[in-house]
């Protein structure tokens, strides 16, 4: 099982659901600076280019197979859940370097007070019990999902974030 | 980390955290949602919440708003005692007090204004989220006033008068199995959620969407088949410009217009005055696509229209323009219809459940004889005439001018300053009254300017009764205990009829027992409810059986669907039309000096009115009041994406970050309210009113705008 | 049965047993390290200094028991003598070993510690390994160091500063480049960061060093090499590293500043490889091999070697250099080449918030520097190795508008995007 969150860029609104889940999930204290683990906003092209005109995103974490955040951070934070696949963290020993920063071509980790990396991590504690990420509960529109990339039509139907995220992954080291 | 530290951590429900999960209802926006709540809860602490599965409401979901429950509730500015102030009015310094002498005190003072000048000197207000009205406006009526107002003056009932005068009752769109959507005014992805879902649904069974809006919204987006974009407030125009080219081209039901339908002639001659030749200038629509829309109503009907509360009623000419829009159900024969527009009665509060309780005679067993008319009845003779209450948009002139008499005291649930418009008046008014009290669960702006404080809690903390669509009914229990001394309004209500010996024992005995009394002739009981999690199946609830309603006789004078309203033509000294006439939505006057469109109240999925402005994580989404402005507009100032841009009428300016997108038309700023620091709502004048429904013209007044720094007025 | 040799017990080491072992379950490897110390992360020494961490957090990985038992190695704890490349043999000082089907090369490197005139060793730090750590964190802990010179305005050195200037001791940072960060800011990007040093009580001087050190009457005194006589406690040398590459022969296997390698890591001895801080890989810039001695990059490296040696097809075609360095509350970023000239592109401020300095030259970005946001930094690098590896000039939506969400002017991405577009 591998498993990791999608969204469905055709069904996503950007309201902003799953990112207000995913602060209560985690105790985001946004007042103190704290920056939450998902982003979510309202894309508009202006040049024209390809694509549509206005597109909505919520990004997280995307739970990378070969995640590059893993191989950067010097204290070994991060690393790859046995069982889901989720990228996991324990930030006892970050030293808030911002390597893993660096290393993340979305635009990911995020610090907590302490300076301590945190993130997403799918929710793999409720996900072991049974349960769905918060954003994924939240979502009023399903356009975000938990998939197991290794199931078959694991693909978002739609436009899938993910797809977008492995082009832009061939290239990251 | 530990396994139990894991489970602490992601908030896992079970006996090793000791996290167990309570239900019950989102008390943040209209009560024609409250969504079923799940409260996760550890040691008396709501820690986590959801939206309840298997809830007939939202069946898991909850929107953005709903979400951050957990930070509504415990805001730190929530009020703990009852409060009393030591300072001027507004500074907002107060001590606290004891139950007892704040319910002494407000007993004195408003039982001293009904000696001394009567009832009536006492206004009672009730603003979001109505679940206490009944108890409030039985109040008032025990206490010998009709001077109840709400804020449903700016909210819903514009569109419920309009039905009201066609039909006699509100009413709802069938969006489950209509073949088109009018969606005029429809962004529920914003705003009323789980209408998005619902439309998603229809989307896919292969519903034509049409939708009606200036702005290009998610709705838009994903579900238009067509989309018209008026001007704002043009609607009416071009609901008229629609009735023409449905009548011109035979695309109307005849048979069931000579049965159903009162005025038809004369509305059919009125709408002729709406073609080609003008609808474009009317309203920015070519007229191809109003008749490609027409088209698409006629072939693939039924066709159900969307109810709005405010988009379409913010406007000078709110209400007829809401007229004109229903007006094509009815001459397309889609009223009382499988698919079409259905008529409904209110269960409670404003929620058509499909069975009825004993609300209304809660109330109108103890109207007072012999009261004055209430506050804006002389001026709004149609909204006293229908709705039978005060119309809280004239509220501060009554108290300012004493006419037709003085208000000397308010007693208010949940007054919000900035609901109403031109603030500054508010703001004089409130600090005219001899004794002012405020209920609130936070000290609001308005509440800075009480006498009297006293803290209400949320739904989380009091248990209620609820009705929701489908024959359904619930009876809270509370998930945690009243914050500090809070209280929930409706105890506070009956506790202060005690105080002050209102002889009205039924609401001394309590919520609970006027419960029992509203819902006496349904076989579930109290008891029942309050042990069923999750709302029980009313037996009573009747389904809806089309066309019986128009079969049987309409509630309206002519007994008929009246597009000329036999009411307002029997009062010709109201001085308003029978047909839904359109007007311009703004004056000539200043068109100069403030050539833009203020849009304000277009809404954002993170905030409702003022009520969430001040909790951090749906702030953190939109941090900055921010004006949509259109591209060629900010092109043409200047103005690049988060510059700082004034907005301004000539009632005063705000200052907001600008936001230039194709979303918006040109000529147009949407601007969206409540903000303290930007209050676009106190730039309106407080008398661009419409005189049907008395309704602030919030999304069509005159403003200018221009980049901060600027000081060429006219940039062109 | 394939046998493996692993020379080293760094990071890329580790990095390449466990790419070896999950192909080749039954395969023997043998690991030659002679510190006794599981591998450990040389970037993590300041914050033990500093006591941030614990003594075992500088071992990401694990003690050594641990790993040998989760990859199934042998260790030989002697030192490496001798690399006999064509015949897959070691030689160590006790013994002969070998032959190895495959031999990693990932010795690491080792500071620069030049003797310094009048400085013994009791008071001459290095900032490298555990035990420097140690050292250091010892020295400090008497409490009686009240002035420091830290030689090397680098990475590690303005951690040792950062670390020294909390303790409230009198800091003097020099180095013989005229400003900070000389391999990876700009100049105007390395003044900000000075000036802000400055405020915060370091004192820096460039173009200078320490020459030698007097005892006198007023304590320990550095004379540098400017001719000033400054109080020095301590001396801290972050002058740089050098590859390990000392017991190879040069006319047996090819070398530069370290052991040249191709893109699966293998040297100019078939089935002998290299990895880490020893090795130059390519420079994809440039396209010449050089040694890019970081973290992520090692571990990308010993993953390839590891794959490589174990039969795979892996290839790591090289990368930029790149650099993040979060320190006194301020991040600094610097990727790719600041010798670079081309169109330059600038946005932001300074002073405060976010900065960004952008070179562009033949539709690639080939050097930026970024001050104060951690947040760009992976999106900006991601696309420079985009437009360096063929992918598109365009930055997806997603990524346009995080950067946007991070506090970037959406103009300066519009810039940007056109100045990686012209036809060169």
């Amino acid at each position: 099982m591998k498993l990791t969150l999608d969204l469905d860029l055709k069904k996503c609104t950007s309201c902003g659901a799953c990112a207000i889940a995913c602060m209560d999930q985690n105790d985001i204290d946004v007042e103190r600076g704290i920056r939450p683990f998902r982003t979510v906003f309202d894309w508009e092209n202006k040049t024209g280019g390809t694509g549509r005109k206005f597109i909505h995103i919520s990004i997280a974490c995307m739970h990378c197979t070969d995640a590059p955040c893993v191989l950067a951070c010097p204290s070994a934070c991060i690393s790859k859940d046995k069982e889901t696949n989720l990228t996991v963290f324990d930030n006892t020993n970050c030293i808030g370097c911002h390597s893993c920063a660096m290393a993340c071509p979305f635009g990911i980790p995020s610090f907590g007070e302490e300076g301590k990396m945190q993130k997403c991590d799918g929710c793999a504690v409720r996900v072991k019990n049974g349960m769905e990420p918060a954003c994924v509960r939240a979502c009023p529109v399903q356009a975000l999902k938990l998939v197991d990339i290794d199931a078959e039509n694991s693909q978002t139907e739609g436009a899938s974030l993910q797809k977008l995220g492995k082009e832009i992954l061939e290239f990251q080291t | 980390m530990e396994r139990i530290d894991q489970l602490l951590k992601a908030k896992i429900p079970c006996e090793e955290t000791g996290i167990t999960i309570k239900h019950t209802i989102c008390d943040i926006c209209s009560p024609s949602f409250h969504c079923g709540v799940d409260a996760y809860v550890k040691d008396g602490t709501v820690i986590k919440i959801e939206g309840t599965k298997g809830h007939p409401m939202n069946d898991g979901l909850l929107c953005t708003k709903g979400l951050s429950n957990r930070q509504y509730i415990y805001r730190k500015d929530r009020i703990r005692t009852p409060l009393k102030r030591i300072g001027k009015r507004g500074e907002g310094n107060f001590e606290p007090i004891t139950w007892d002498e704040a319910y002494k005190i407000c007993a004195e003072r408003l039982l001293g204004w009904k000696e001394k000048e009567g009832a009536d000197r006492v206004l009672f207000f009730g603003g979001y989220t109505k679940w206490f009205r009944p108890w409030l406006h039985r109040f008032a009526f025990s206490f010998g006033t009709e001077n109840y107002a709400t804020e449903s003056s700016t909210c819903y009932t514009s569109g419920l008068m309009a039905w009201e005068i066609a039909t006699g009752k509100p009413a709802k769109g069938d969006m489950a199995h209509c073949g088109v959507f009018l969606g005029w005014a429809f962004n529920p992805y914003h705003s009323r959620y789980l209408g998005g879902k619902k439309a998603d649904e229809a989307k896919k069974r292969g519903v034509k969407f049409i939708i009606v809006d200036p702005r290009v919204t998610p709705a838009v987006e994903k579900l238009a088949d067509i989309h018209l974009r008026p001007r704002g407030g043009t609607d009416g125009a071009l609901a008229l410009g629609m009735a023409n080219i449905l009548i011109q081209n035979g695309w109307i039901d005849k048979e069931y217009i000579d049965r159903y339908v009162h005025g038809f002639d004369a509305f059919a001659r009125y709408a002729a005055g709406f073609h080609e030749g003008n609808l474009e200038a009317l309203t920015g629509v070519p007229y191809e696509q109003a008749v490609e829309a027409c088209r698409m109503i006629h072939e693939c009907g039924p066709m159900a229209i969307n109810e709005s509360s405010a988009p379409l009623a913010h406007h000078r000419n709110g209400m007829q323009n809401y007229r004109a829009i229903m007006a094509l159900s009815a001459i397309t024969g889609n009223y009382d219809r499988v698919g079409g527009q259905q008529p409904a009665d209110h269960t409670y509060i404003h929620q058509c459940s499909g069975f009825l309780t004993r609300e209304k005679e809660f109330l109108e067993a103890v109207r007072p004889a012999g009261a004055k008319k209430p506050v804006g009845a002389e001026r709004f003779p149609l909204w006293y005439a229908l709705e039978g209450e005060a119309q809280a948009t004239d509220m501060a002139r009554q108290i300012l001018e004493e006419k037709p008499y003085p208000i000397r005291a308010l007693f208010a649930l949940g007054l919000n300053l900035r609901m109403l418009p031109d603030t500054e008046q508010v703001v004089k008014a409130l600090e005219k009254l001899d004794f002012f009290v405020d209920t609130d669960l936070f000290l609001t702006d308005a509440a800075k300017y009480a006498d009297i404080v006293l803290p209400a809690c949320s739904s989380f903390e009091r248990g209620e009764f609820k009705t929701y669509p489908g024959g359904y009914a619930v009876y809270t229990n509370p998930v945690i205990e009243p914050l500090g001394e809070a209280k929930s309004d409706a105890q506070i209500l009956c506790e202060l009829a005690g105080v002050m010996g209102l002889e009205d024992d039924l609401l001394k005995s309590g919520y609970e027992d006027s419960i029992r009394y509203m819902i006496q002739d349904l076989s579930v009981t109290v008891e029942e409810l309050k042990a069923n999690p999750l709302p029980t199946l009313v037996p009573e609830r009747t389904p809806y059986k089309a066309g019986g309603y128009v079969r049987q006789g309409l509630c309206t004078k002519s007994g008929k669907f009246e597009l000329d309203s036999c009411l307002i033509k029997e009062h010709p000294e109201w001085g308003l039309d029978s047909l839904p006439t359109y007007r311009e939505p703004l004056s000539q006057a200043g068109e100069a000096l403030y050539p833009f469109t203020l849009c304000a109240g277009a809404r954002i999925p993170n905030a409702i009115h003022s009520r969430l402005h001040e909790v951090p994580w749906v702030r953190s989404l939109r941090p900055y009041p921010t004006a949509d402005i259109a591209e060629e507009d900010a092109a043409k100032l200047g103005i690049c994406d988060g510059d700082p841009i004034e907005i301004f009428t000539d009632r005063g300016s705000i200052h907001v970050k600008a936001h230039p997108t194709a979303r918006v038309l040109p000529g147009m700023v949407h601007m969206y309210h409540g903000y303290r620091e930007a209050n676009v709502n106190g730039l309106l004048n407080g008398d661009h009113l419409d005189p049907y429904s008395g309704f602030p013209a919030y999304r069509s007044s005159r403003c200018g705008i221009r980049k901060e720094g600027s000081t060429d007025e006219a940039d062109s | 049965m394939e046998s493996y040799a692993i020379i080293g017990f760094g990071t890329a080491g580790y990095h390449a047993a466990r790419a070896i072992r999950e192909a080749d379950k039954e395969g023997k490897i043998d690991v030659f390290s002679n510190t006794g110390e599981a591998p450990y992360n040389p970037m993590l020494t300041t914050y033990y200094a500093s006591g941030k961490l614990s003594y075992e957090a500088m071992f990401p990985f694990g003690s050594l028991e641990e790993i040998k038992r989760e990859l199934d190695i042998r260790m030989v704890s002697q030192p490496v003598v001798e690399l006999r490349a064509k015949e897959h043999m070691i030689k160590t000082a006790e013994g002969i070993w070998g032959p190895y089907g495959k031999i990693l090369i990932s010795a690491g490197a080792s500071a620069i510690a030049p003797r310094i005139e009048g400085l013994d060793g009791k008071d001459c730090f290095l900032m490298r390994t555990c035990q420097d750590a140690l050292r250091l964190k010892k020295r400090l802990a008497e409490k009686n160091v009240k002035s420091a010179v830290v030689v090397g305005a680098s990475m590690v050195g303005i951690k040792v500063v950062e670390l020294l200037a909390d303790q409230d001791i009198q800091t003097v940072l020099a180095d013989l480049a005229p400003y900070m960060f000389p391999t990876a800011a700009y100049e105007n990007v390395a003044h900000e960061i000075e000036r802000r040093l400055q405020a915060r009580g370091v004192r820096l001087l460039f173009q200078n060093t320490v020459a030698r050190v007097l005892d006198g009457p007023d304590g320990r005194m550095a004379v540098m090499t400017q001719g000033e006589e400054i109080p020095a406690d301590i001396v801290v040398l972050c002058i740089g590293t050098r590859a390990n590459i000392g017991f190879l022969r040069p006319e047996e296997i090819k070398t530069g500043k370290a052991v040249i390698v191709d893109p699966h890591m293998e040297t100019s001895v078939p089935g002998i490889f290299a990895a880490g801080d020893c090795c130059e890989g390519n420079n994809l810039e440039s396209n010449e091999t050089q040694i890019i001695g970081l973290w992520a990059n090692a571990n990308y490296q010993g993953l390839t070697a590891g794959n490589s040696m174990s039969g795979g097809q892996k290839k790591f075609d090289g990368n930029i250099l790149h650099n993040i360095t979060h320190f006194m509350d301020m991040d600094f970023v610097g990727f790719g080449d600041n010798r670079i000239q081309g169109q330059t592109l600038e946005s932001g401020s300074l002073e405060s918030g976010l900065y960004i300095k952008a070179v562009c030259q033949g539709r690639r970005i080939v050097g930026v520097n970024i001050l104060d946001s951690y947040r760009i930094s992976g999106i900006i690098k991601n696309y420079m190795l985009r437009l360096l590896r063929g992918g598109g000039n365009e930055l997806t939506v997603f990524q346009k508008g995080m950067l946007v969400q991070a506090g970037m002017d959406g103009r300066f991405i519009d810039r940007l995007e056109e100045a990686v577009s012209g036809t060169d």
